[in-house]
C-alpha cells in the first residue's frame, strides 16, 4: 500500500520536475527596487564585520551567514558575495533563499529516490547550523545541513591579488548522500540597471550581459574540459564547443572579478542564469560534481523503452575545490583585463613563456586514405583507398614554395593502417599505397627546412577494435553503469544511432600512457619529430578503482608533457593544462557555441594563448563562407587551416570522409595563395607580436590589437564602416590593417 | 558497489535533454544523406529586449511586406510589432479603432500585409480576422461562415491568412481537414480550397465493403477518412498557393493552381527521407510553416528536428540548414518562416527570438546556379556551377547543370560523365544515344569491312570441309551437352529417352543453376547505368543467392512434396535437373539483355525486355513441358501441380519469416535481460 503511494508520489515529482525543467518559471520581479549598497566604507551594514585585511583588500563577513565581501582599500570598491535582500520582489522563496547562499547541495533523497536541491541559507543558515571562526587572513564557516546530515566547512581567505573560495573537501561529513556543490552562486551577480556583463568560458568565449533579460533561453551548463561518456544516448547529444579553460569572470562599472578554478575544474561544470529569469540578478557559479550520475535506456528498440537513474556510491573522489577570484578596481577593466589576469597566473603556475615572434604560417592537413566499399564483377568488398600521396604532397608543399608560402606545418590524418582500420596506434605503420619509408622521411626533412613541422596524427585514446598492445575488452573505461564507455556514431539526419557504424571505445589512461611510449619509439624510425594529438578527452573510469576526471586530467597532463620532452606537439583546442606541451594549436574555435543566454563571442581565448605558439582555425577551405572566416581568422589572430587530398575529389563520395568535400588543392590554390599573403600583410604590421586586446566597436565591426601597437579592423555588416575619429575605413565584409604608427593598407 | 536506482522519467524529459547538432547534409539520388557545405548562415538573432519592448512571448508568425517592413505577431502579449528592413522598431500595435470602439488585439497568430499597407490580422481566441488599414482603422472582418458542410462544433479559430493579387482572402485554421477558407475581400464567405487528397489504402477499401454490411450505429464508429490539414501555406507572384502538411508521407509541400490540385513536380517523400524510432515514437519531419521568394525558391520549416528545408520550384532539394538544441543556428521550436530577399527569417516560439539567415557564399551560388538553371541558360550556368564544385565536389545539383551545358555544346562525352553523377538516367541516355550515334558512324565502315571478311572466311571454310569430307567434329562434343541442347528443343521427347536411361547430369544441372545465379548478379551489378536502378550500397549478395538459389531448392523441393501427393511419377533428382536445364534460355536471354544495356539507349528499353521475355517464356515453356513428362501427367495436371506448387512455396515462405521474426523477438527479449542483469550487478 505504501509502496503505491510511494510510485504515485514518484511519478508526479518526476512529471513535476519534467515541467520545470520545460517551463522555468518565469519570475516578473520588480527589477529597479534592488539597490547595489553605497561604497563608503564606514557604511558597514547587513551585519559584516571587519575580519582580515591585506595591503590591498579587507574583508567583512557576516558571522552568522557567511555572507561576506572583499573591499579593494585604494577604491573602496567592494565585490559582495550575496546581492542585497529585497523583501518586495516577487522572487519565489526557494530563490530568495539561494540568493543569499553560499552553497547549494545537490543530495541523494531516500524517500523519493532523487536529488533534492538544498542552499546553505534555508538548509543551515536559518537553522542556527554555522560554525564561525577566523582564521588567517580570513575565515573558516562550517555549514551544517542538519536535516541531511551533511556538513561542508568553506573557507575564504584574502590573497595578494584578490581572495580564495576553499572548500575542504576532506574534512566534508555526509552519507553517501552529496552529490554536487555550488559555490558562491550569487558572488558578484549583476544587479537589474547595471551595466555590465559575465564572461563564460566556452569555444573561444562568450559575453552574457546583466539584463539581457534572457527569460526563455535555455540552461546554460557547460562542463569544463567536455562531457563524460553517457551511458545511453538515444539521440545524437549537441556537439559543442569545449569549454577548455576553468574561468568566468563578472564585469560591472567597478571593475572586473576573474574567478580561476585551481582545484576540482575537472569536475566542475559553469551554470549561468540570466537575470529575471528566477532571480532578478545575472548570475554564474561552478557546480562540482562530487559523485557521477547516469541515465541508462533499456529496450530502447521497443515500445516500452525505460530510463533509469543511476547514482555512484563511493567515497567522493575530488582532489579538492579551490577557487581564486582575482579582482581589479578599474572601471576600464573588461575581458580583456581578465585574459590578462588569467595570462599572468598560468605563466606563473605552468611555467608559461609567452613571446611576441610568432611567424606568419599556414596549416595544410592531408589525409592519407579512407575504406571504400567496391564490388568486382558484383561481388562487394571493402578495400583502401587512397587519398593522398606523399610524393604529391612533397610537390604541392614545393609548389607552394615558390609561389612564396613558406613556413608551412603538415599534419597527416588517416596515414597509419591501425586508424584505418579503426584501432589506437601503437606500431605506425604507414599504409602501402601513400609511398615508402623513404619518402615519408623525405617529406619529413623538406617540411621541416622550408621552416615548418610535420605533424602525423596519432590516435591513443580510443579504438573500435582490439590491437597491438591493448584490448577493447579488458582496457577501456568503464561507465557508471559498468559498461565499456565509448561514443557512437549517429545518423546525419534522423540523429539515432548508426548501427553499422562500431563504437568506439575510450582506453584506460594507464592504457594510453603504454600506448603513447610506444608510439614516441616508433616514431624515431620515419625521423618524426612532431606528433598531432586529435581532440584530447578526459572521462571518469568507473571501474572497480574510480579513476576521477581529475586523476585521468592529471595522468593526461603528465604524460604529454613527457612526450612534449622529445616530440613537439600539435593538439586540438588545446586546454589549459596542457599549454605548456604544446607546439601549435589546431582547430581553435573562432567563436563561442553561441547559447542563448550569452550576447557575442569574444576571442578570449586567443587572448590567452596569443604569444604561446601559433594556432589555426578550421579548414577554411571546407567553410561555406570563405569571405566571412577569413575576417574571423584575422579578428583572433588565427593563421590557415586548410584541408586536402591529392587524388580526385570525388573519392570520397560514400565514406567516412564525405565532409572533405573542397578538399582538391588545385581549386584552392589560388585562394591559399592570396589569403597568405593578407597574413604576411599582419605580420607585417604586428611584427609577430601577441594579441592583447580585442572590443567590439559596434555590432559587427571590431577590432584587435597587437602589443606593438598595430591594429586589424574587421567589417562583417553590409554597409562600410567608417569613423573619422579613428581615421578609419573599412569596406562591407573587409578588413583594415593599422601599422603601429598610423599608416594604412587593406 | 554502485546503487541502482529505479524510476519511470516521463519521456518528454528524456527527450528535451537530449538535444541534437547542426552537421549540414543533403540527400543525395538515392536518398543517402551526404555531407555539404552550409547553404545559410545566422547573420543575426533578435529578442524582444533587443527591439527595446522586452521580451517577446509565443510569438506566432512573421511576415515582410512588399515595402520590406517586417511584421511579428507576439501572440502572447497580445501585440503585433512592425519592423523596418533593419530590424528597428517602428511601431507596436496592441489595438485598432474599431469605428468608435477600440479592438484590442487579443492572440493575434497570423498576419498578412498587402501591397497598400493593409493589415489582415488573425485573431485566433476572437474567432476572427481583420483587415486594418496603415493607420489601425478596421476595415473588414472575416469571421465564421456559414456552410452545410461546417460542422456545428467546428471552431473558427484563424491561424494564418494570404490575400491573393485579386483581393481574395484565404484563412487557415489549425485542424480543418476542408482546406483554407476562402472570402471575398468584403468578407462574403465564398469556398473552401485546397484540401489535401486523402490516400487510398487497403485498409480504407476495406472499411468501404464492410460499410455496406454495418449497421448506422455501427457505421457512426468507424474511423472517417478525411483529408490531412494543412499547418501553413504562402502564396506567390503568380498566385499559386503553396501549402504544407506535418502529419504527411508524401507530398508534404504542394503548389496548388486554381482547381486545387497539386502541380509540384515532386510529389514523393519530401523532408527528411527516413524516420526514427525513438523512445517507441515515430518522428518524422513535420513542416509547420513555409515560405516561397521572388525567384521560387520554397523554404519550409520541420518542428521534428529544427531544421529548414529549401527546394526550387519544382520540388529538388536544394539546402537543409538548422537544427534542434541550443546555440548559433539551432532552434528549440521553430514555427513561422518568411523570406526577405535571399535573406530567411525564422520565429523561433520557445525562445521567443527572431533569426535571420543569410546564405553563405555556397549558398549564394547554388541559388544562383539554379535560377539560371530553370530558365535554361545552361551555358551561363555552367561557371557559377563549376565554382559550387570547387567548394563541394559532391554536389549533384551541379553535375546536373554542367552536363546539359555541356550537352547543349554538343560535348556528349564530357555531357555523360556528368550526368553520371548527378545520377541523371534520362539526361544520361539522351547524351549517350547522341555520342552513339556519333560513334555508330565513326565505327560502321570498320566494322562492315570485318563482318564481309569474317564472312568470307566462314564461307571458305564451309567450302573446304565439304570438300574434305565430314570430319569428326560431332563426337566431340559430349553426348550429355548434345542430350542438353535437344532438351532445349524438344522437351518433351528428350526428356523422356534421359528419363528411360537414366542419364541425368547432376554436375550439369548444378552448373546451369550456378550459371542463373550469376545472371542474376550481373544483372543487378552490371546493368548498364541508364537501366540500373539499384542502390550499390544497399547491395547484398545473401539477398540474390536467397532469391535464386534458394528459391530453385525451395521450387523442387515443394514440387516433389506435391507431386508426391498428386501421383506423379517423378523423383526429386529428375526434377532437380529437368528444371535446371529449363532454366538455361532465360539464363542466356540476361546475359545477353545486359550486355546490350551497355549499347541502347532508355527509348530502346522496351528492345531488352523483350528479350528477357522471350527467354521467360522459353524457360517456362520448357519446364512445363519437361514436368510433364517426369511425372506423367496430363496438361491440367501439371498446371494444377504447379500452381499448388507456388501455393505452397508462399506458405513455406510465409512460416520461415513468422519463425525469424520469433526468433528476432527471442533475441531481443534474451539480450534486454541480459543487459538488465549486468546494470544490476
Amino acid at each position: 500500500m505504501l509502496n503505491n503511494y510511494k510510485k504515485i508520489f514518484s511519478v508526479i515529482l518526476a512529471v513535476f520536475i519534467g515541467l520545470s525543467a520545460l517551463f522555468p518559471f518565469n519570475i516578473a520581479a520588480k527589477s529597479t527596487d534592488a539597490v547595489k549598497p553605497l561604497l563608503s566604507e564606514a557604511n558597514i551594514d547587513g551585519g559584516y564585520e571587519f575580519i582580515a585585511e591585506n595591503d590591498k583588500f579587507s574583508l567583512f563577513a557576516n558571522k552568522v551567514s557567511g555572507q561576506f565581501f572583499v573591499a579593494d582599500k585604494a577604491t573602496k570598491v567592494r565585490w559582495y558575495s550575496n546581492p542585497a535582500i529585497n523583501e518586495d520582489d516577487t522572487t519565489s522563496a526557494v530563490f530568495k533563499m539561494e540568493q543569499s547562499s553560499l552553497l547549494l547541495i545537490n543530495s541523494y533523497d531516500e524517500t523519493s529516490n532523487i536529488l533534492t536541491k538544498s542552499s546553505s541559507e534555508a538548509a543551515s543558515v536559518r537553522k542556527n547550523g554555522t560554525t564561525f571562526r577566523k582564521i588567517k587572513n580570513g575565515f573558516e564557516i562550517v555549514y551544517n545541513f542538519s536535516s541531511l546530515n551533511i556538513e561542508i566547512p568553506l573557507q575564504i581567505t584574502l590573497n595578494q591579488n584578490g581572495f580564495s573560495a576553499r572548500v575542504l573537501v576532506e574534512k566534508i561529513k555526509e552519507n553517501s548522500d552529496l552529490f554536487d556543490l555550488s559555490v558562491l552562486p550569487y558572488f558578484s551577480a549583476g544587479y537589474p540597471d547595471e551595466e555590465g556583463y559575465i564572461l563564460l568560458p566556452d569555444g573561444s568565449g562568450s559575453l552574457m550581459h546583466f539584463n539581457n533579460h534572457r527569460t526563455t533561453a535555455a540552461d546554460y551548463r557547460v562542463q569544463i574540459y567536455g562531457r563524460d561518456a553517457l551511458s545511453s544516448a538515444v539521440t545524437k547529444p549537441q556537439e559543442s564547443k569545449n569549454a577548455n579553460m576553468p574561468v568566468f569572470g563578472f564585469k560591472n562599472q567597478n571593475g572586473i572579478a576573474l574567478a580561476i578554478i585551481e582545484k576540482g575544474a575537472a569536475q566542475a561544470a559553469i551554470n549561468a542564469v540570466p537575470n529575471e529569469k528566477n532571480t532578478p540578478y545575472a548570475i554564474a557559479y561552478p557546480e562540482f560534481s562530487l559523485r557521477g550520475t547516469d541515465t541508462v535506456v533499456l529496450g530502447e528498440n521497443t515500445g516500452s523503452a525505460q530510463s533509469y537513474l543511476m547514482y555512484q556510491e563511493d567515497d567522493i573522489s575530488i582532489d579538492g575545490i579551490d577557487i581564486r577570484y582575482v579582482l581589479v578596481a578599474d572601471d576600464k577593466a573588461d575581458y580583456n583585463t581578465m585574459a590578462k589576469v588569467y595570462r599572468e597566473y598560468l605563466e606563473n603556475k605552468y611555467g608559461l613563456e609567452y613571446r611576441n615572434n610568432i611567424k606568419p604560417t599556414v596549416c595544410l592537413e592531408f589525409y592519407g586514405a579512407v575504406k571504400k566499399k567496391k564490388s568486382f564483377l558484383g561481388i562487394p568488398y571493402t578495400a583502401t583507398q587512397k587519398l593522398s600521396e606523399i610524393s604529391d604532397i612533397s610537390k604541392i608543399v614545393d609548389s607552394l614554395n615558390d609561389d612564396g608560402v613558406s613556413d608551412i606545418q603538415l599534419i597527416l590524418q588517416e596515414w597509419t593502417k591501425q586508424q584505418l582500420a579503426k584501432k589506437a596506434d601503437s606500431k605506425l605503420s604507414l599504409i602501402g599505397g601513400l609511398g615508402s619509408k623513404k619518402e615519408f622521411s623525405a617529406l619529413i626533412n623538406q617540411i621541416k627546412k622550408q621552416g615548418g613541422m610535420c605533424y602525423p596524427s596519432v590516435i591513443f585514446q580510443s579504438a573500435a577494435k582490439s590491437g597491438s598492445g591493448y584490448s577493447v575488452y579488458r582496457d577501456t573505461i568503464r561507465n557508471l553503469s559498468n559498461m565499456p564507455a565509448g561514443n557512437y556514431t549517429f545518423k546525419r539526419n534522423t540523429l539515432i544511432k548508426d548501427m553499422n557504424s562500431p563504437k568506439r571505445y575510450f582506453l584506460r589512461v594507464s592504457t594510453q600512457k603504454s600506448l603513447l611510449s610506444k608510439i614516441v619509439k616508433k616514431s624515431d624510425k620515419y625521423g618524426i619529430e612532431g606528433l598531432m594529438l586529435n581532440s584530447l578527452g578526459i572521462y571518469t573510469d568507473y571501474a572497480k578503482q574510480t579513476v576521477s576526471r581529475t586523476a585521468s586530467m592529471n595522468q593526461l597532463s603528465s604524460v604529454i608533457g613527457d612526450v612534449s620532452g622529445s616530440k613537439k606537439i600539435a593538439a586540438v583546442n588545446p586546454a589549459d593544462y596542457i599549454l605548456s606541451s604544446v607546439n601549435f594549436a589546431v582547430n581553435v574555435p573562432t567563436k563561442s557555441n553561441g547559447y542563448s543566454v550569452t550576447d557575442t563571442s569574444v576571442p578570449f581565448y586567443q587572448l590567452v594563448i596569443s604569444g604561446l605558439f601559433a594556432y589555426c582555425a578550421e579548414p577554411i577551405n571546407l567553410q561555406g563562407d570563405t569571405k566571412q572566416y577569413l575576417l574571423e581568422s584575422l579578428e583572433t589572430g588565427s593563421m590557415l587551416h586548410y584541408s586536402f587530398i591529392t587524388e580526385d575529389n570525388t573519392l570520397i563520395n560514400g565514406t567516412d570522409l564525405d565532409w572533405l568535400y573542397g578538399a582538391d588543392f588545385e581549386n584552392n590554390k589560388d585562394a591559399l595563395i592570396s589569403n597568405f599573403e593578407v597574413i604576411r600583410q599582419l605580420y607585417a604590421a604586428t611584427k609577430g607580436s601577441r594579441m592583447i586586446k580585442h572590443n567590439i566597436i559596434e555590432n559587427g565591426v571590431a577590432c584587435t590589437t597587437y602589443e606593438n601597437g598595430a591594429k586589424v579592423y574587421v567589417n562583417y555588416t553590409d554597409s562600410a564602416f567608417e569613423n573619422e575619429g579613428l581615421g578609419i575605413s573599412i569596406a562591407s565584409m573587409g578588413y583594415l590593417i593599422c601599422e603601429a604608427e598610423g599608416s594604412v593598407n587593406e | 558497489m554502485k546503487r541502482f536506482l529505479i524510476i519511470l522519467l516521463s519521456l518528454i524529459m528524456i527527450l528535451g535533454t537530449m538535444s541534437v547538432s547542426a552537421e549540414t547534409y543533403t540527400y543525395d539520388y538515392w536518398g543517402n544523406t551526404v555531407s555539404t557545405p552550409d547553404g545559410y548562415r545566422v547573420a543575426a538573432t533578435y529578442f524582444g529586449d533587443d527591439f527595446g519592448i522586452g521580451a517577446m512571448k509565443n510569438p506566432t508568425d512573421v511576415f515582410v511586406a512588399a515595402d520590406g517592413l517586417v511584421y511579428i505577431c507576439d501572440s502572447g502579449n497580445n501585440r503585433v510589432i512592425c519592423l523596418d528592413e533593419k530590424y528597428r522598431l517602428i511601431k507596436v500595435v496592441t489595438q485598432l479603432n474599431d469605428g468608435k470602439n477600440a479592438l484590442k488585439l487579443q492572440t493575434p497568430e497570423g498576419i498578412f500585409v498587402d501591397e497598400t499597407g493593409n493589415m489582415y490580422i488573425c485573431l485566433k481566441e476572437m474567432g476572427l480576422v481583420v483587415k486594418a488599414d496603415s493607420n489601425g482603422n478596421v476595415v473588414s472582418k472575416y469571421e465564421r461562415p456559414e456552410s452545410d458542410l461546417l460542422q456545428d462544433t467546428f471552431e473558427f479559430k484563424p491561424s494564418r491568412v494570404l490575400v491573393s493579387d485579386s483581393g481574395t482572402v484565404f484563412v487557415m485554421v489549425k485542424g480543418f481537414y476542408l482546406g483554407a477558407i476562402v472570402y471575398k475581400q468584403s468578407g462574403e464567405f465564398l469556398t473552401f480550397f485546397g484540401s489535401n487528397e486523402v490516400k487510398v489504402t487497403a485498409k480504407m477499401v476495406a472499411n468501404r465493403l464492410f460499410r455496406k454490411l454495418m449497421t448506422e450505429e455501427q457505421k457512426s464508429k468507424l474511423s472517417r477518412y478525411v483529408p490531412v490539414q494543412y499547418d501553413g501555406f504562402d502564396i506567390d507572384k503568380n498566385n499559386f498557393v503553396f501549402t504544407c502538411t506535418s502529419n504527411a508521407l508524401s507530398q508534404e509541400i504542394r503548389k496548388i493552381n486554381t482547381l486545387g490540385d497539386n502541380v509540384l513536380s515532386e510529389k514523393g517523400n519530401m523532408g527528411d527521407l527516413q524516420s526514427a524510432f525513438i523512445l517507441g515514437r515515430v518522428e518524422d519531419t513535420a513542416f509547420v510553416d513555409i515560405c516561397v521568394d521572388a525567384n521560387g525558391f520554397i523554404s519550409a520549416v520541420d518542428s521534428t528536428r529544427g531544421r529548414i528545408f529549401q527546394y526550387d520550384k519544382d520540388g529538388t532539394l536544394i539546402t537543409i540548414c538548422g537544427g534542434k538544441g541550443d546555440g548559433t543556428g539551432l532552434f528549440a521550436s521553430p514555427c513561422a518562416i518568411d523570406e526577405q530577399g535571399d535573406d530567411l527569417l525564422v520565429i523561433d516560439n520557445e525562445r521567443a527570438s527572431l533569426t535571420v539567415l543569410k546564405p553563405t557564399e555556397y549558398g549564394a551560388l547554388l541559388r544562383e546556379g539554379t535560377v539560371l538553371f530553370n530558365k535554361g541558360l545552361y551555358a551561363q550556368s555552367r561557371d557559377i556551377w563549376k565554382s559550387v564544385l570547387d567548394k563541394n565536389a559532391n554536389c549533384e545539383l551541379a553535375y546536373n547543370g554542367i552536363g546539359k551545358a555541356e550537352f547543349a555544346d554538343e560535348n556528349y562525352f564530357e555531357a555523360m560523365r556528368c550526368f553520371k553523377l548527378a545520377n541523371n538516367r534520362e539526361e544520361y541516355s539522351e547524351s549517350f544515344k547522341q555520342y552513339r550515334n556519333i560513334k555508330i558512324k565513326q565505327v560502321f565502315p570498320y566494322v562492315i569491312t570485318a563482318i564481309v571478311i569474317v564472312a568470307v572466311i566462314l564461307f571458305a571454310l564451309s567450302r573446304l570441309r565439304a570438300r574434305f569430307g565430314k570430319s569428326n567434329k560431332a563426337n566431340r562434343i559430349p553426348k550429355d551437352i548434345k542430350a542438353f541442347f535437344r532438351v532445349l528443343s524438344h522437351p518433351s521427347d528428350e526428356i523422356g529417352e534421359i528419363k528411360y536411361k537414366k542419364e541425368w547430369n547432376f554436375y550439369l544441372s548444378s552448373g546451369l543453376l550456378a550459371l542463373w545465379f550469376v545472371a542474376m548478379l550481373f544483372k543487378n551489378r552490371l546493368t548498364a547505368f541508364i537501366f540500373n536502378y539499384n542502390d550499390p550500397e544497399k547491395f547484398n549478395v545473401l539477398v540474390i543467392l536467397i532469391a535464386t538459389i534458394g528459391l530453385f531448392l525451395l521450387f523442387v523441393a515443394i514440387n516433389w512434396a506435391v507431386t508426391t501427393l498428386l501421383a506423379g511419377k517423378g523423383k526429386m533428382k529428375e526434377i532437380y535437373c529437368s528444371a535446371a536445364y529449363a532454366l538455361f534460355p532465360y539464363t542466356v536471354s540476361v546475359f545477353l539483355s545486359v550486355f546490350l544495356s551497355h549499347f541502347t539507349v532508355a527509348d530502346e528499353a522496351a528492345f531488352l525486355t523483350i528479350i528477357e521475355a522471350f527467354g521467360l517464356i522459353w524457360t517456362l515453356f520448357v519446364l512445363v513441358s519437361v514436368l510433364k513428362e517426369i511425372h506423367e501427367y496430363t496438361y491440367g495436371k501439371v498446371f494444377k501441380s504447379l500452381i499448388l506448387t507456388v501455393l505452397g512455396m508462399a506458405f513455406v515462405i510465409f512460416i520461415c519469416m513468422l519463425f525469424i521474426s520469433l526468433i528476432e523477438q527471442l533475441i531481443s527479449f534474451i539480450g534486454s535481460i541480459f543487459n538488465e542483469l549486468m546494470y544490476r550487478r
